[in-house]
C-alpha cells in the first residue's frame, strides 16, 4: 500500500502545520515545579477565596498519592511534573480589546481568528484563553441582556462564587483520576457559562485555547450550567505553536443540564502533534463529563481530534434524569507517531434514557489510535437504549487501529447494540474518483471526509468548514 | 515444552480479569490438591504421560481418526485439580474431541490444554460442561495453528458455579481458519466468563467468534473477545459476534469485544447485542395462536440453535442439542 515516496510526502504534510509560531510576550510566571507554595501563589494571583485554596490543597494532597492511569494503549516516558511551569500569564491586565498587545492580536490573526471581524461577521463571542489568563471577552453585553453569564472561571469565582462552589467538582470530583486531580490543584483558567431558566443562548459560544509559554502545561477548567429548559451550543478550538518538549495539558470540563435543558459541546483539537520522529507534541489528558441531571435533558459531544502527540480523552454522559439523552460524535485522526486513546462513557441511570455513539477513527503513518468506550446500564434504567458504531480506517501498513468497547448491562428491558468495522480505502473508490479527474490526494480527502460525514454534520457551520480542511491537511501525503 | 499452569490466578486489577474475581471465590473454599485422573476413550494408542503428569496426545501424520476421542474429568468435593494436557495433531491428520466436564460438590478445576495443529490438519473440539453449581472451573486452551490448518470449536457451559473459559488461538501459518462458537446458559448465582483472544500472526487467515449467553436469576455473564491482527497478517478476515439474552432484572452481562489491528488490508468486524427477547417475533408467534410460554420457548430454542449449527458433525450436534434442550426445560 505505502511506497517510499509517501514518507517524504508525510514530512511535507507535517511542515504544513500552520499554527507553528511563538509569540514573544514576556510572561509573569511562577518558578518551575509543583508544590504547595505554587498552589498558594496561583490562588493568591487569582485573588481566590479561602475555600477554593483549601479545595486545591486537598486535591494536591490526594494527587501525590494517586497512581497514574495505565490502562490506555498509550506509551510515553514518565512525566516529570517538577519540570514544568504551572502559572504563566500575559503581563497587561486589560479591559477592552484595543488594549491587547499587538503581538498577541497578530497571533490570533495568523491562526485565522480575527476577533472583531469574526465576532461581528459570524456572530460568535470569543473568550480567548492565551496561556492562562483570559485576555478579552467580546459580546458580553449582548449575552448579559438575556442573563447568560459567559466569563473566565476566575471571574466567575469572584463574581458568582455561589454557583462555582455549588457545581465545581460535582461532575468530575478531584478524586476522579490523576490528571483531573492535578487540574483541580493547579487550574488557572477556563470558561464559565451559566444559562438561566428557559433561555436559549442567542449565539454560539466559543473559546480559543492557545499554549504559548515554553513548558507551560495548560490546566483549564470549564464549567457549563444550563438551567431548566435552557439551550447552549459551545465551541472549543485548539491550536498550539511548534514545540520541542512535550507539554502536559490536563483539562477538566464539567457540564450540568437540568430538566429539559440541552448542551451541545463541540471541539476541534489541532495541537502540535510532534515532528515526524515523534519528538515533541502535546500530551492531551482531558477529563470531560456531562451530567444530565434533570428529566428530558440532553448533552451532545462532538469532537474532531487531529492534533496532539497523545490524546487521552473520554467525554462522557451521566444520564441520571428520566428520558435524558447523551450523544457522542467523534473523528480522531492520527498520523506519524501520534497516539490517541479516545472514546466515551455513557452511564444510564434513569428510565428510558438514550445514548448514541458514532466514532470514526483514521490512522495513518506510524500512529496508533484506539476507541475505548463504556456503555453501562444500571438496574434502574428501564427501557434504556444505546446504539454504538465504531468505524476505523487504516491508511498504510505501519499504523494501528483498535476498538475496545465495554458493554455492561444490568437491565433486561434495556437494548444495546454495538457494531464496529475496520477497513482501508478501497482501490475501487480511489479509482472511481481518479477517473473522474481528481488527484489521488483530493480523492483521499474526499473519501475520508465522506467517511466522517456523519460526525461532521453535527458540528456548527463555522467549525464544519475548518474541520473539513483540517482532515485534508492532516492526511496529505499519507497515501502511496 | 508447554508452559505449566500457574497455581494462582490474577486479581481484578489485571484488565483481563476485570469482571471475574476468581480469587475472592476461591478464598471461600478449603481445598486439598489431588492428582487429576482423566477418563479418555479412544485415546489409548495416542497417549503418553511424562514425569510432571502432563498428558500428551499425539495424532500421527495424515491419520484420520473416525470416532471422536472422548475426554472426561470428574471433579470431587473439596479437591483442587490442576491438569495439563498437550495435544499434537500432526500434519494432515483429522480428529475430533469431545470433552466432558462433570463433578459434584465444591472443587476447583484448573485445566490447561495446549493444542498444536499441524499444516493441513483438521481438528474439531467440542466441550460440554455439566459441573456442580458450587464448583470453580478455570480452563485455558492455547491453540497453535500451522499453514492451512482448520479448527472448529464449540463450548457449551451448562452449569458451573464460577466458570472461566479462556481461548488463545495463535494463527501462525498462512491460510488457517478458526471457527469458535459458544453457548453459556446461566442461572442461579452462576458466573460464566468466556475470554477469547485470536492472534492473526500470518496472512490469509480467517477467524470467527460466535458466542451467545442466556442469563436468568442472579447470574453474571462475561464475554471478552479480541482479534489481534499483526502487522504482516494482511488479508485477514476476522469476525466476532456476541448476542446475549438478559431474562432477569437481577442478572448482569458484561461484554468487551476488542479489535487490535496493525495491518491495513483486512476485513474485521464485530457486533454485539444485549437485551431481552425481541417483541416483534414474539408478537408474530402469538398472533399465530401460540401461548406466551411456547412462543418464548420457540424463540429461545432458535436463539440457541444458531450456535449449535456451527458443529458440522451430526452425532456430536445431537448430543449437545439434547443437553441444551434439557437445560431449557
Amino acid at each position: 500500500m505505502s511506497d517510499p515516496l509517501s514518507v517524504a510526502e508525510q514530512v511535507e504534510a507535517l511542515n504544513k502545520y500552520e499554527a507553528g509560531f511563538v509569540t514573544d510576550i514576556e510572561s509573569d510566571k511562577a518558578p518551575k515545579g509543583l508544590n504547595e507554595d505554587i498552589i498558594r501563589f496561583i490562588s493568591a494571583k487569582k485573588q481566590e477565596p479561602e475555600w477554593l485554596l483549601e479545595w486545591r490543597l486537598k486535591a494536591f494532597e490526594r494527587w501525590k498519592k494517586m497512581p497514574e492511569p495505565n490502562w490506555a494503549k498509550i506509551h510515553h516516558p514518565p512525566i516529570d511534573y517538577q519540570d514544568a511551569y504551572y502559572y504563566a500569564a500575559p503581563k497587561p491586565k486589560l479591559n477592552s480589546i484595543d488594549e491587547v498587545d499587538p503581538a498577541l492580536l497578530e497571533t490570533f490573526e495568523k491562526l485565522g481568528v480575527p476577533m472583531r471581524e469574526r465576532a461581528r461577521l459570524a456572530g460568535v463571542a470569543v473568550d480567548v484563553v492565551f496561556d492562562s489568563v483570559s485576555v478579552a471577552t467580546t459580546f458580553k453585553e449582548k449575552l448579559s441582556e438575556v442573563g447568560v453569564i459567559f466569563c473566565s472561571i476566575s471571574e466567575a469565582v469572584r463574581n458568582h462564587p455561589e454557583l462555582v462552589k455549588k457545581y465545581m467538582g460535582s461532575v468530575v470530583p478531584y478524586t476522579d483520576n490523576k490528571h483531573a486531580c492535578l487540574n483541580s490543584a493547579v487550574f488557572t483558567d477556563g470558561s464559565f457559562v451559566y444559562i438561566p431558566e428557559g433561555v436559549r443562548c442567542p449565539m454560539e459560544l466559543s473559546t480559543y485555547f492557545r499554549i504559548n509559554e515554553m513548558n507551560t502545561g495548560q490546566f483549564e477548567r470549564t464549567l457549563i450550567i444550563a438551567e431548566k429548559g435552557a439551550y447552549v451550543s459551545y465551541l472549543e478550538g485548539c491550536t498550539a505553536p511548534m514545540r520541542d518538549e512535550n507539554q502536559l495539558h490536563a483539562a477538566v470540563v464539567e457540564l450540568i443540564a437540568h430538566e429539559d435543558a440541552e448542551i451541545k459541546y463541540s471541539t476541534v483539537q489541532n495541537w502540535y502533534p510532534g515532528d515526524k520522529e515523534g519528538k515533541g507534541g502535546i500530551y492531551n489528558f482531558v477529563t470531560k463529563r456531562g451530567m444530565c441531571a434533570g428529566a428530558r435533558s440532553k448533552i451532545s459531544w462532538t469532537q474532531v481530534e487531529t492534533g496532539s502527540a497523545i490524546t487521552w480523552k473520554y467525554p462522557s454522559c451521566i444520564l441520571k434524569g428520566d428520558d435524558s439523552q447523551g450523544e457522542f460524535y467523534s473523528v480522531a485522526i492520527t498520523n506519524n507517531f501520534q497516539q490517541a486513546d479516545t472514546g466515551t462513557k455513557m452511564i444510564h441511570m434513569g428510565a428510558r434514557t438514550k445514548s448514541r455513539i458514532i466514532a470514526k477513527t483514521i490512522s495513518a503513518g506510524k500512529s496508533d489510535s484506539t476507541y475505548r468506550g463504556l456503555v453501562k446500564i444500571l438496574a434502574g434504567a428501564e427501557g434504556a437504549r444505546n446504539y454504538t458504531q465504531c468505524d476505523s480506517l487504516l491508511i498504510g501498513d505501519q499504523c494501528g487501529a483498535h476498538t475496545v468497547p465495554y458493554i455492561e448491562s444490568k437491565n433486561p428491558k434495556a437494548r444495546l447494540e454495538h457494531e464496529a468495522t475496520t477497513s482501508k480505502i478501497s482501490d475501487d473508490q480511489l479509482f472511481y474518483c481518479q477517473q473522474r479527474g481528481l488527484s489521488e490526494e483530493e480523492a483521499v480527502a474526499l473519501i475520508v471526509n465522506g467517511f466522517c460525514k456523519e460526525v461532521m454534520q453535527n458540528l456548527p457551520m463555522e467549525f464544519a468548514v475548518e474541520a473539513q480542511k483540517l482532515v485534508a491537511i492532516s492526511l496529505e501525503g499519507s497515501v502511496g | 515444552m508447554p508452559k505449566l499452569l500457574p497455581k494462582s490466578l490474577p486479581d481484578l486489577d489485571k484488565e483481563h480479569w476485570k469482571y471475574s474475581n476468581v480469587n475472592a471465590v476461591l478464598a471461600k473454599f478449603e481445598l486439598v490438591d489431588q492428582k487429576p485422573v482423566w477418563e479418555m476413550t479412544g485415546a489409548f494408542e495416542f497417549m503418553t504421560v511424562d514425569q510432571e503428569d502432563t498428558i500428551h496426545l499425539i495424532i500421527p501424520k495424515n491419520r484420520k481418526v473416525d470416532k471422536p476421542i472422548d475426554l472426561k474429568l470428574i471433579g470431587e468435593d473439596g479437591k483442587n485439580l490442576h491438569t495439563n494436557v498437550v495435544i499434537d495433531v500432526e500434519e494432515g491428520a483429522n480428529v475430533k474431541f469431545v470433552e466432558r466436564q462433570v463433578g459434584a460438590g465444591a472443587y476447583w478445576k484448573n485445566i490447561s490444554i495446549a493444542l498444536n495443529i499441524g499444516a493441513n490438519a483438521q481438528v474439531g473440539y467440542y466441550r460440554l460442561c455439566e459441573e456442580d453449581p458450587f464448583c470453580v472451573v478455570t480452563e485455558f486452551m492455547t491453540v497453535n495453528m500451522e499453514r492451512d490448518a482448520r479448527f472448529n470449536a464449540l463450548v457449551v457451559n451448562g452449569c458451573s458455579g464460577f466458570g472461566r473459559n479462556e481461548f488463545k488461538v495463535n494463527m501462525n501459518g498462512a491460510g488457517s481458519e478458526a471457527d469458535l462458537a459458544g453457548l453459556a446458559l446461566l442461572r442461579g448465582k452462576q458466573h460464566g466468563d468466556t475470554t477469547v483472544c485470536i492472534d492473526h500472526i500470518a496472512p490469509y487467515c480467517k477467524s470467527s467468534q460466535f458466542f451467545k449467553t442466556i442469563l436468568e436469576d442472579n447470574s453474571h455473564g462475561v464475554y471478552q473477545g479480541k482479534i489481534h491482527v499483526y502487522k504482516d497478517a494482511q488479508k485477514t478476515d476476522g469476525y466476532q459476534l456476541s448476542n446475549n439474552l438478559l431474562l432477569s432484572p437481577l442478572a448482569e452481562m458484561d461484554v468487551k469485544p476488542e479489535l487490535e489491528i496493525y495491518a491495513d488490508d483486512v476485513k474485521c468486524s464485530h457486533g454485539t447485542t444485549t437485551g431481552e427477547l425481541d417483541e416483534t417475533p414474539m408478537f408474530y408467534l402469538r398472533s399465530r395462536g401460540l401461548n406466551e410460554e411456547d412462543a418464548r420457548h420457540m424463540l429461545i430454542e432458535a436463539f440457541v440453535g444458531e450456535v449449535l449449527d456451527k458443529v458440522p458433525d451430526e452425532q456430536i450436534r445431537a448430543l449437545f442439542d439434547d443437553r441444551v434442550k434439557l437445560w431449557l426445560k
